[in-house]
């Protein structure tokens, strides 16, 4: 079955979906041939949410109210949450004054003489659940309760394996980038897939219509991102990755049960 | 006429039942009567023990002293999260010490003087539980390797905690045990109850007596003092009731009597013979009639937060000297500070930047970014396929 709207709802790492479906539909050429965006970091919805005295997160009625007016507006076939993603960028995209490394299978391990702590794998996930619950798990159980169609959640681009890449375009982490300096790479990417692991267990575990977007072999190299996708940012992919993804998207959507219809 | 002169005569007030209780509320009664040394907000003070002991440790760290902390989690992983892996619970991550044998063998175990024969188990699922500390690490450990790191990292925890400390905080929980019958090696909780099987022929109950009790603890104050000989004691016995008692024959509440008053007259006979230990009295505070039983929960088994409160107010009252530091300056910033406060502190703002669309705004192509929706309209901006190429930037 061909999924016609797709309602995108996210933040920055969204940016690269709406580019390339903005291109393909000037091309005539749209994967989805109709798709709205509802960008969460627009200037009107700060803040996204608020903070309780137990230091536990709510999202704003502003918030909620926009999601439930864009979803039901938009009618949509499939939604995609490309929502937060830098709690783990946070956590592992600068080099840490106190070095570390955390076992992952398959993965090599840091080089013994760098010093340091190794966290077990177990820890590292239960820390990214802690900074998900407040991140983007809290954005999918709002859109996942809401939502009349499957809700297909991306996670952020694979690491850029470049440190040089990464300084030279420091983006947000500015300064800081060469302040603390750059994690080892593999080091970003282990924790990128423990990031990964993480909300896929969450939404499988308590999801109702929700899937884990797991991403297509053909935007990695040796498991970071491919070069073609980089743009000039530290995180984040450009307009081709938007473009390659869009296409995986309708291809496995395609293959979920249709929506049961518009919201009420 | 003279009065009858008799040895209670000259006594303070604090000897005499009536003149102890008269007049006074529950938070008033103080049997303390004076602490037996003095703690300074840079005295590093070490504690283990039952779960009451987890009162202790957190009232002195949230007050500002220097509570010893030897097993830490990396700085990345907050504090929630790291208590639920045993950091920061006690001066080690060494779980609930409920026996003084327990606490003598986890001395011997670290300084290498004691291997016990059952020194891991096996969950069904394959991962690793530690036997001496079953609760410590959720999921368990995944594989050997990490199992061994996690334990040699504890050991040299536990070996700086007894080479540094200069005050020693213990509270005695329980007499009931569950020991290997291959070598005596105590084991926190039964086996199967929280990792392991149960086996009547490797596993024998124990119930230690008072003198079993002492001569376990004055064991481990010399192995202590072998290696710190300034380091002070502090004995607390824990008011909490035992949840359960092993012996079939006996009631928990008489079980309970027996367990509390054995433990109390070892940390007498202790504190009477051993120098620098001394004890202090949560237990009579929490379970005395004063208290008349309010000072526990609904399930007459959890101190209620009242009966905390008047262990440490006396508990600072009697034992610490000096104003604790402000808040601000408990704590040297460290580099790690920073990093968390200058990276992952800044994740909100981050976040709501618009990274990838700045600048091609100033380049003054189309962003495809949804447009601002009107004020009251709600509703994300719509970009389809028909309306992708004529929408201009984000107002």
């Amino acid at each position: 079955m061909r999924l016609r709207k797709l309602a995108g709802i996210g933040h920055s790492h969204l940016s690269c979906f709406q580019r390339a479906h903005a291109a393909q539909a000037r091309a005539g050429a749209a994967v989805w041939p109709e798709a709205s965006f509802l960008r969460l970091n627009q200037p009107a919805l700060q803040p996204n949410f608020r903070t309780g005295p137990d230091r536990s997160r709510h999202l704003t009625e502003e918030v909620t109210r926009r999601i439930a007016h864009f979803l039901r507006r938009g009618a949509p076939d499939a939604i995609l949450l490309a929502a937060m993603g830098n709690e783990y960028n946070g956590l592992a995209l600068l080099q840490h004054p106190e070095p570390f490394d955390v076992p992952y299978p398959g993965e090599p391990d840091l080089d013994p003489a760098r010093g340091g702590m190794r966290i077990p794998r177990a820890l590292m996930a239960a820390q990214m659940r802690l900074l998900a619950d407040r991140n983007v798990l809290m954005f999918w159980r709002h859109v996942d309760a809401v939502a009349g169609a499957p809700v297909f959640v991306v996670p952020p681009p694979p690491p850029i394996a470049s440190t040089d890449h990464i300084l030279s375009h420091p983006g947000a982490f500015g300064e800081r980038a060469r302040r603390f300096g750059v994690a080892p790479a593999v080091l970003r990417r282990k924790l990128w897939r423990i990031y990964c692991d993480t909300i896929a267990a969450a939404i499988a575990a308590e999801g109702r219509r929700s899937v884990f977007l797991a991403l297509p072999a053909a935007v990695f190299e040796d498991g970071f991102l491919a070069r073609r996708f980089w743009q000039g940012d530290p995180t984040h992919a450009n307009e081709a990755y938007g473009a390659l993804m869009l296409g995986h998207l309708a291809a496995v959507a395609g293959a979920v049960p249709a929506a049961e219809g518009a919201l009420p | 006429m003279t009065a009858t002169r008799t040895p209670y005569g000259a006594l303070p007030d604090h000897c005499f039942w009536s003149r102890s209780h008269r007049g006074r509320t529950a938070a008033e009664i103080d049997p303390v009567v004076r602490g037996a040394f003095r703690i300074s907000p840079a005295t590093r003070i070490a504690t283990a023990g039952s779960c009451f002991a987890q009162h202790i440790a957190r009232h002195l760290r949230e007050a500002g002293y220097t509570y010893l902390v030897t097993e830490r989690a990396h700085p990345l992983i907050s504090e929630p999260v790291a208590r639920d892996w045993g950091y920061g619970v006690f001066t080690a991550r060494f779980g609930n010490l409920y026996t003084a044998r327990q606490l003598l063998q986890l001395v011997q175990r670290a300084y290498g003087d004691f291997a016990p024969v059952e020194d891991v188990w096996q969950a069904p699922d394959g991962s690793l539980i530690d036997p001496f500390r079953p609760n410590i690490q959720p999921g368990g450990f995944a594989d050997r390797a990490e199992y061994d790191a996690a334990r040699a990292a504890h050991f040299a925890a536990v070996r700086e905690m007894v080479e540094t400390c200069e005050v020693f905080v213990f509270t005695f929980g329980l007499t009931e045990a569950w020991i290997s019958r291959e070598d005596g090696a105590v084991f926190p909780l039964a086996p199967g109850v929280a990792g392991g099987d149960f086996d009547p022929g490797r596993h024998a109950f124990a119930n230690f007596t008072a003198a079993e009790v002492a001569a376990d603890f004055r064991a481990f104050a010399g192995l202590l003092r072998a290696r710190n000989p300034g380091a002070k004691i502090l004995m607390t016995v824990s008011p909490v009731p035992l949840i359960a008692t092993a012996r079939a024959d006996e009631s928990v509440i008489a079980a309970t009597a027996y367990s509390k008053a054995a433990l109390r007259v070892a940390a007498e006979e202790l504190r009477a013979t051993l120098p620098d230990c001394a004890y202090f009295p949560s237990y009579e505070i929490i379970t005395g009639a004063h208290a008349r039983g309010a000072y526990f929960a609904e399930d007459l088994r959890e101190v209620r937060p009242e009966g905390v409160a008047h262990v440490m107010r006396l508990f600072m009252e009697h034992y610490t000297e000096g104003a604790a530091p402000p808040r601000a300056k408990r704590r040297a910033a460290t580099e790690a500070d920073s990093f968390a406060e200058q990276v992952q502190g800044a994740l909100d703002v981050i976040c709501d930047e618009e990274l990838i669309d700045r600048p091609r705004r100033r380049s003054g192509a189309r962003t495809g970014a949804a447009p601002a929706p009107a004020p009251g309209g709600g509703g994300g901006g719509r970009l389809g396929a028909r309306t992708a190429a004529g929408r201009g930037p984000a107002a």
